[in-house]
């Protein structure tokens, strides 16, 4: 359930006493977010911890902390609001699954897409590599996102505003008030984005000719039509710590993109007027009730309906260049390259989820958990023009029904832990293909599909007397295929109706340890994991049209190693480092028609190998304002280069990559003392490096920005 | 006696610098992810060495090879990678159209087997798209035509000098396009500059009913090098398109006239009428009204003629896929193609007695000291070049080069490199 904030209570005079109690408290709810970070830690999953609570103030994109995260990738094609994919441990896509209080965030809409959410409405990011416990009840294959809003307890009401580079501002106000003695609680959250997105993009793809057709050397050019805006406006209205109920709260949420289409799959494809703009409504009703059966007994029930409408236009009669200067006249569309037809294509999606979970605790060595979830989605579309060959199979009802059922049995035993799980997976779904069946015309062809598979998992910790943490766990798990993935984005991701279910085998062992030292404390983790993936759904990579559709890889199978390393030097500094190595090898032997594969066990292609990144922070509790406490960061990340192309073919000097990204982000907070209000000013990719995620996309520059982040909490 | 508030200071100093010095390192250390080796192993001394483009898995490979006859060639470690669908080989250079980068690249052939990117032209400055037919007007001089928004009546065009690869002149032209009848679409095909004359193939495609429009066989004339007035020539022999953008659908003989190959089949810019041979005489615009070569009717299981190339003495060589073993297009990269000898004089077909593949998709074979060469890539099957002798039989033929790529690779030209 979504918990953000309306406003809680009107701010009174501000005392330094007051103010000092605000401090301790927001200093205690640090400290809470800490625990439950360790905590987590120590679970038996293989898991990381992400404290946003702690760098509430930064005007960090959440992106940016994921991509931090040992093991994870985030890949981007743009600036604010663009896409962007997720790895962890080699597997990317759609096989990574976000959810947000435990919800699959994946019906919430793209105003939900999580570079949006701002980081003052987020408690802390939780990160499951390989297995995912059952509460996460979905069908995440190569690991799952959560992220925790925040859950003060107590009212509070924060606000902040940001801007920066290529016109970007962020807002955002979230609060919550409830009244002790009926239990009403209003809470609710707000958030605007927007953004030019007008940064220098150069290189292959950004190319103008002379008269003689040859490239203009040291041409650049701004991207001009990659404007971006959302809006989010959440509110749950019900009551909380009533006897019947720890709450039942119905939440309405609006939320709303606007944004400009700039390039195709590569940047050698420019769009000067493509439009998308999609709006969400989704009610919901979120009941929770803990202690039942003498303490024993506690259930959680989720239910929601969201209907998502998506709009692409491509009406445009002229084709542009990267100058923003129309080229040609008189054409039909910019998209679809030598196939362009104008399009003003329509989706309508109707999602109902249903969630529930029980918990059950027959002693205090034990727990049993069930869940359960229900997605059911309609797709349907329409195209005003019907010109676009692209929008027929999508201008038709596609329909997707999946369902997960999972139960858990926990085990404490001394310094033991063990958790056996079990999931079923159960999907249906109907798409539309435009092809070749028995004659020499394409037609429309309905497409269904459905599969059902058993998933079983371990997990299991042991906490040795030294103070050592082992950990290890195991999976057999199944992914479906998702609604983008099956049906398209309306934009360059066409449908793709022959996928299949991807399935993973997935183990991780690791080991912990605590070094402290005198005031000081020394972290380290080291793991390794493994993965047998068959029927990988990625991306295709992009046509000649500049589209492309997501397609099963046979099989691959990934081999990796992790380790990570925290230094605290007293309360002054943190130094945090991590590196992964995985060696993902497609491991499918022959072709579908039985013939010997010419790749095997080679390299997966697109899709770096090695990830670092570390970060030096020192803080201050005496400033010379005000004298408030102050925070500098350094932090830097590094990806080598990688082939675009599966790496045994062609001459290897010769070979297509993405180039090594070695991006340094630097930041500092200034909290002062006298105001419950926070500055920030931050700076990513400081040497203005060229940087790419994907292949021919380039992404922002320099990005400076600066933020005030005011809260209010009440006693 | 060292205090001890002073080895921990030491030892936090210590550890915070190990700390960072390992940050520092973690990411130095490893710097390449891409071994880039680019020692790669050199092709073995050879008198003359030729260039293959292929697709083997994704994307498609240029590698050059020893000999067309012997040997195996592996893009294993070797070739440099394109991605593109329409390849022209002219004197010392190949060309390549690649779509993702919108780039008309430049490669130059080496003596020595190298194959070298020495430039490229921008297809925005002449067509939103790219260049759909690659044409050679003369010896210093390409022509090169793309789509402008779907050819609704106007098509790009730009004259490229070569070897400097400079467009020094481009422009649109006129195709036909019937307002009353607007989901029909004319794609350009391959064309030749004869007499003060561009002569232009293509065909028609009926977007609404999703089928070819064909009614008769059409090339278009322009005045050259104006590219202006056209004028739409017909002949009736059969219904179909004529020389297909990206195949070898057009050659000439020693006498200068032109051979433009008509395919009719229901699969391939046709409505499943018989396919063959139309020519124009040196120096004229009309239609040869005499001159139909029916493949077809003399090949059977509805043979769809797709390419020719001219070897000598009216002999010509050309694939067929038979439509008979196809349901759909896709299909033209399953088992459906043979090679057959052309008697262009005699209008006799034979065909080759070679294994079924599908070779007719092999965009640009090669014409060299009187042999023909292309390559029979059996799907789920092995795959190598073929020599083709024009003075023998059915079975004139041997194999050649063989190609190790796994169970899937198409050939898409052979282009010789100057000799030693």
């Amino acid at each position: 359930m979504l918990s953000f904030y309306a406003v809680a209570q009107p701010p009174r005079r501000d005392t330094r006493a007051d103010t000092a109690i605000r401090s301790v408290q927001l200093d205690e709810a640090v400290v809470a977010g800490k625990l439950a970070t360790t905590l987590l830690q120590q679970q038996p999953y293989a898991i990381d911890v992400v404290d946003v609570g702690a760098i509430r103030g930064q005007n960090a994109a959440l992106n940016r902390l994921l991509d931090r995260v040992p093991g994870v990738r985030v890949r981007e094609t743009g600036g604010l609001g663009s896409d962007a994919s997720y790895t962890i441990h080699g597997l990317s896509g759609k096989s990574v699954k976000f959810f947000i209080d435990g919800i699959p965030a994946e019906q919430l809409g793209g105003a939900f897409g999580i570079s949006n959410f701002p980081v003052n409405t987020v408690e802390r990011i939780e990160v499951y590599k390989g297995v995912v416990p059952v509460h996460l009840s979905s069908d995440a294959l190569g690991g799952a996102i959560n992220i925790v809003t925040r859950q003060d307890p107590q009212p509070y009401l924060d606000l902040s505003y940001a801007y920066g580079s290529f016109n970007t501002h962020r807002a955002a106000v979230s609060g919550k008030w409830y009244h002790t003695a009926s239990g009403f609680t209003v809470q609710g959250n707000a958030f605007f984005n927007r953004s030019d997105n007008d940064y220098r993009v150069w290189g292959t793809g950004v190319e103008v000719a002379d008269v003689t057709g040859r490239p203009i050397p040291g041409f650049s050019a701004r991207r001009f039509n990659d404007d971006y805006t959302s809006y989010l406006l959440r509110t749950e209205i019900g009551v909380a710590g009533k006897r019947w109920a720890d709450k039942l709260l119905f939440g309405t949420s609006l939320s709303s993109i606007d944004r400009g289409i700039q390039t195709g799959r590569t940047m050698a494809f420019v769009f000067g007027s493509v439009r998308y703009d999609e709006q969400t409504v989704m009610p919901s009703l979120t009941y929770a009730k803990t202690g039942l059966l003498r303490g024993k007994l506690d259930v959680e029930i989720y239910g929601s309906y969201s209907h998502v409408e998506g709009h692409t236009l491509d009406t445009s009669s002229v084709k542009y260049n990267w100058e923003g200067r129309g080229i040609s006249t008189g054409v039909h569309g910019e998209m679809g390259g030598i196939y362009a037809q104008k399009s003003s294509y329509r989706f309508r999606d109707g999602t109902a989820l249903w969630r529930a979970l029980v918990t059950y605790r027959p002693s205090e060595r034990q727990l049993l958990r069930l869940a359960y979830n229900s997605q059911a989605l309609s797709r349907r579309g329409s195209d005003a023009l019907a010109l676009a060959e692209w929008t027929i199979p999508l201008r038709f009802p596609q329909h997707l029904y999946k369902q997960v059922a999972g139960v858990a049995y926990e085990l404490n035993h001394g310094p033991f832990k063990h958790i056996l799980a079990a999931k079923y997976y159960h999907y249906r779904g109907r798409s539309n293909a435009y092809d070749y069946v028995d004659t020499d015309q394409r037609e429309l062809i309905p497409v269904h599909r459905a599969a059902q598979d058993w998933g079983l998992s371990y997990a299991g910790r042991a906490m040795l007397a030294s103070g050592t943490l082992l950990k290890a766990s195991a999976e057999q798990t199944m992914r479906m295929p998702d609604p983008v993935e099956l049906f398209g984005d309306g934009t360059s991701i066409l449908n793709a109706p022959g996928l299949q279910p991807e399935r993973s085998f997935n183990a991780n062992a690791a080991v912990q340890h605590h070094f402290l030292l005198g005031g000081d404390m020394l972290s380290i983790m080291g793991g390794l994991f493994f993965r047998d993936t068959k029927d990988l759904i990625w991306l295709g990579e992009g046509t000649h049209l500049g589209t492309a559709r997501y397609e099963n890889l046979s099989r691959i199978r990934t081999v990796g190693t992790e380790a990570s390393a925290t230094y605290h030097l007293a309360q002054l500094l943190e130094i945090t480092t991590n590196a992964t190595y995985q060696d993902i090898r497609n491991r499918q032997r022959y072709t579908a028609a039985g013939t010997p594969n010419l790749v095997y066990n080679d390299r997966l292609r697109n899709m770096p190998s090695f990830l670092a990144s570390g970060e030096v922070r020192i803080k201050s509790t005496g400033g010379l304002l005000d004298a408030g406490a102050a925070s500098l960061y350094l932090s830097t990340h590094y990806v080598p280069e990688y082939y675009l192309w599966w790496p045994s073919l062609g001459t290897p000097s010769l070979k297509t990559t993405i180039p090594a990204q070695f991006v340094q982000d630097v930041g500092v907070s200034y909290r002062l003392k006298r105001l419950p209000c926070q500055l920030t000013a931050d700076c990513h990719n400081l040497f203005n490096r060229q940087v790419y995620d994907n292949y021919l996309l380039q992404k922002p520059g320099r990005f400076i920005s600066m933020k005030i982040n005011y809260q209010l909490t009440s006693k | 006696m060292i205090p001890f508030n002073t080895t921990m200071q030491r030892f936090r100093k210590r550890t915070a610098m190990g700390m960072l010095a390992m940050t520092v390192m973690t990411i130095m250390a490893c710097t390449v992810s891409c071994n880039k080796d680019d020692s790669g192993t050199p092709p073995p001394a050879s008198e003359q060495y030729y260039t293959l483009a292929a697709w083997a898995d994704e994307p498609q490979y240029l590698a050059s090879a020893p000999s067309l006859t012997e040997g195996t060639l592996s893009f294993v470690g070797n070739g440099l990678e394109a991605e593109g669908s329409r390849y022209l080989w002219h004197k010392n250079y190949v060309y390549l159209m690649n779509l993702p980068q919108k780039r008309f690249i430049q490669y130059e052939l080496g003596t020595d087997g190298s194959i070298t990117e020495k430039a490229y032209i921008l297809t925005d400055g002449v067509v939103p798209n790219y260049f759909q037919s690659l044409n050679v007007v003369d010896d210093n001089t390409l022509l090169v035509l793309g789509a402008v928004d779907g050819n609704r009546g106007t098509a790009g065009w730009a004259r490229i000098k070569v070897p400097e690869f400079e467009v020094v002149d481009k422009g649109t032209l006129e195709v036909p396009f019937d307002e009353a009848n607007p989901g029909v679409e004319f794609f350009v095909g391959r064309g030749y500059a004869d007499n003060g004359h561009f002569i232009l193939g293509g065909y028609f495609y009926d977007n609404a009913s999703g089928a070819y429009a064909s009614d008769g066989v059409k090339a278009l004339v322009y005045d050259y090098p104006a590219m202006t007035n056209m004028r739409v020539i017909q002949t009736d022999v059969t219904s179909g398109g004529i020389g297909y953008d990206y195949l070898s659908s057009l050659d000439t003989d020693e006498a200068g006239n032109h051979y433009f190959v008509a395919s009719a089949g229901k699969y391939w810019t046709g409505n499943g009428g018989n396919s063959g041979i139309v020519r124009i005489k040196k120096g004229e615009t009309q239609f040869d009204p005499d001159y139909f070569f029916d493949v077809t009717s003399q090949v059977g299981r509805a043979a769809c003629l797709m390419g020719i190339n001219y070897v000598g003495d009216g002999i010509a060589f050309g694939t067929v896929q038979y439509e008979e073993l196809m349901t759909h297009v896709r299909d033209r990269l399953q088992n459906v193609g043979q090679v057959v000898k052309l008697d262009l004089v005699n209008k006799i077909a034979t065909v080759m007695n070679t294994p079924l593949s599908p070779v007719a998709m092999v965009r640009s074979p090669l014409v060299q000291d009187g042999k023909y060469y292309t390559a029979l890539c059996i799907a789920d099957g092995e795959a190598a070049l073929y020599e083709f002798d024009p003075s023998g039989g059915a079975d004139s033929f041997k194999k050649g080069l063989a190609l190790d790529a796994g169970g899937w690779v198409q050939v898409q030209l052979i282009a010789p490199h100057p000799a030693n």
